[in-house]
């Protein structure tokens, strides 16, 4: 199992949310996660940038520890966040592993609409429970925390990098029941391969906007050597990022090195580079 | 095609929704009580979202007709535009729409049905002739097997040939037009930068010769054809790649026959190209100086002066009551 882990590069942060130990368990195996955390929450991490929190049943519980684990983390432009835990469902087989493409609130009647996926991993509609359904009244799945961790977690990061995936272990031939705690982590193998790609997919998708947007170095160097008003450090950030998409973050790291003046002279020499020579 | 379509769910039997549903039994269907859930949220990622664009249906309500940004199109009577569509099949960098929206999936409006009473209304409020121009929002072409648009709105401008209808397009779905009478009041004006530009900004377009080709094909069936030379982006060699493009693009056309001819340069709303500029903080298109003026952002090293220079070349090739300079 932890060979899978190291398909997944990167050390941006996914945050996982699940609700039961049982479900963390294969999870924290194939991922090679450790224990951080036990109290408020159990928290687990690893060196590529992989947290996994157990939550907890129900929405109240989900939104608390999402809120918890971002508000404990160093800000980072843009993390991933994936909700990952059993279901029931009306329609779809038990073993089933699917991405949520639309989770609805049943208390409130509000609905969430996560990204669709580029990949083919099949997709349902969720509904949010309070309680846990034992009818299915529709052909979609059911679980008990998605309608308050991707609202929160989608306002803490970018609506497209957070992501719900549900395992069936109950449907209306199979009820609830019929379902023994023991079965979790046989279904939680059989997905692995998906879930695992899925990880690193957005993972990777992650990384992408984070590189896209980090500053140059030379940009974080000279900031902490020379004083910048606000104004002035986001100007350099722009110039930082126009000389990067020129391909002359050569020319910036000279011009940063070796400059001794003031950081309203260096912008503007910055600027006399990139605007009077284009 | 698309990674899902979401459907408003008072269109779930709309007879163009089941259509295009069956059109494509593998993508995941999803309802929602209206587009604007999906499509106008906040913290969506335009640049993510092309990777992998779901279609919405949807279903257009209030003003369909509007007046059209001025400058937008050639001087034939009052402007306006209508959109059956927002956003693009391509992927052209420099497009205003990734400003502009905060989706990058498509939405279709399927009501059309709507469209066309209010623009029987327009057609008959307006004293003189009118031009009503289809791709404002995306492009009027390059979606028309799944829309159907032209198959629905040729008539109606058949019959009305006091309004003109201008398709501006950069795609080669000529076929359905093929398969009608040119009308005399349809212009089909085909967006076409150097070929320079084109490999460099626009992804998914159909190459130039090929778009070349279908405007060849249209005008021998006889429909009225323009061209859209737009957007401009001022760079070195600009000047030799646009006399280039000039002789490749007349060598191959009727030039008499030609409708009308424009230039536009590279400009956009100072806020959409802020958006761009987030989206894509790693092209070079937008680490090029610029100059913002009256809360419009363009890059500085064109202007009247470029524009002056291609104009001068361009009418080496055609007639000066063919051109006009597209604000």
């Amino acid at each position: 199992m932890n060979n899978m882990s190291k398909t997944v590069t990167g050390k941006t942060r996914l945050n996982l949310v699940v609700a039961h130990m049982l479900e963390a368990r294969s999870l924290i195996d194939a991922l090679a996660l450790q224990a951080t955390e036990s109290r408020p929450y159990k928290l687990f991490s690893n060196e590529q940038g992989l947290n996994l929190i157990v939550c907890g049943n129900g929405k109240l519980a989900a939104a608390s520890a999402t809120a918890w684990l971002a508000g404990r983390q160093h800000p980072q432009p843009a993390p991933a966040w994936l909700n990952i835990g059993i279901c029931g469902h009306g329609a779809a087989a038990l073993g089933s592993g699917l991405l949520v493409n639309k989770i609805s609130d049943a208390s409130s009647g509000a609905s969430f609409y996560p990204s669709p996926w580029s990949g083919d991993q099949p997709s349902t509609a969720l509904i949010t429970v309070d309680q846990p359904e034992r009818d299915y009244p529709e052909a979609c799945a059911y679980d008990m925390e998605a309608a308050a961790f991707w609202p929160l977690a989608s306002k803490l990061s970018g609506i497209d990098l957070v992501h719900c995936f549900k395992i069936v272990s109950d449907n209306p031939e199979h009820g609830l029941e019929k379902f023994a705690e023991a079965q979790v982590a046989a279904l939680f193998d059989q997905q692995l391969p998906a879930i695992l790609k899925l990880i690193e997919q957005l993972q990777n998708r992650a990384s992408e906007q984070q590189q896209l947007h980090a500053a140059p170095e030379a940009c974080e160097q000279v900031l902490d050597r020379l004083h910048f008003t606000v104004n002035q450090r986001l100007q350099l950030l722009d110039l930082g990022r126009r000389f990067k998409a020129l391909d002359k973050l050569p020319l910036l790291s000279r011009y940063c090195d070796q400059f001794n003046g003031g950081a309203g002279q260096l912008l503007s020499e910055l600027r006399g580079e990139l605007d009077g020579k284009s | 095609m698309f990674s899902a379509i979401y459907i408003e769910q008072a269109l779930q039997a709309h007879p163009r929704v089941r259509e295009i549903c069956q059109r494509y039994p593998q993508v995941p269907v999803i309802t929602c009580s209206h587009y604007g859930e999906v499509f106008n949220r906040k913290a969506q990622n335009f640049r993510l979202q092309k990777q992998a664009p779901a279609l919405i249906l949807a279903q257009k309500q209030g003003e369909m007709v509007l007046p059209a940004p001025a400058g937008y199109g050639f001087e034939q009577g009052s402007g306006f535009y209508f959109s059956h569509m927002l956003n693009c099949l391509y992927d052209c960098r420099y497009c205003f729409l990734q400003g502009m929206y905060r989706s990058a999936h498509y939405v279709l409006f399927v009501n059309y049905e709507d469209f066309r009473e209010q623009l029987l209304a327009h057609f008959q409020s307006q004293q003189s002739a009118s031009v009503y121009y289809s791709g404002y929002d995306c492009d009027s072409l390059a979606f028309e097997p799944v829309s159907r648009f032209c198959d629905y709105f040729l008539p109606l401008f058949a019959e009305h040939p006091q309004a003109t209808l201008e398709l501006r397009s950069k795609s080669t779905q000529v076929r359905k037009l093929l398969e009608y009478e040119p009308l005399d009041n349809c212009i089909v004006a085909m967006s076409l930068a150097s070929e320079a530009s084109a490999a460099r900004w626009e992804a998914k377009v159909p190459a130039l010769g090929k778009r070349l080709d279908a405007l060849q094909r249209l005008q021998q069936a006889g429909w009225k054809v323009a061209l859209r030379f737009e957007p401009v982006i001022a760079g070195d060699r600009i000047i030799e790649e646009y006399q280039q493009l000039f002789r490749t693009v007349f060598e191959k056309l009727d030039v008499d026959a030609l409708h009308s001819v424009s230039l536009g340069e590279f400009r956009m709303p100072s806020g959409f190209y802020k958006q761009i500029v987030r989206l894509y903080p790693d092209e070079a298109l937008f680490a090029k100086p610029v100059q913002t003026e009256q809360g419009m952002t363009a890059l500085a090293g064109g202007g009247e002066t470029l524009i002056r220079e291609l104009e001068s070349r361009l009418h080496d090739f055609i007639q000066p009551h063919q051109y006009y300079r597209c604000a």
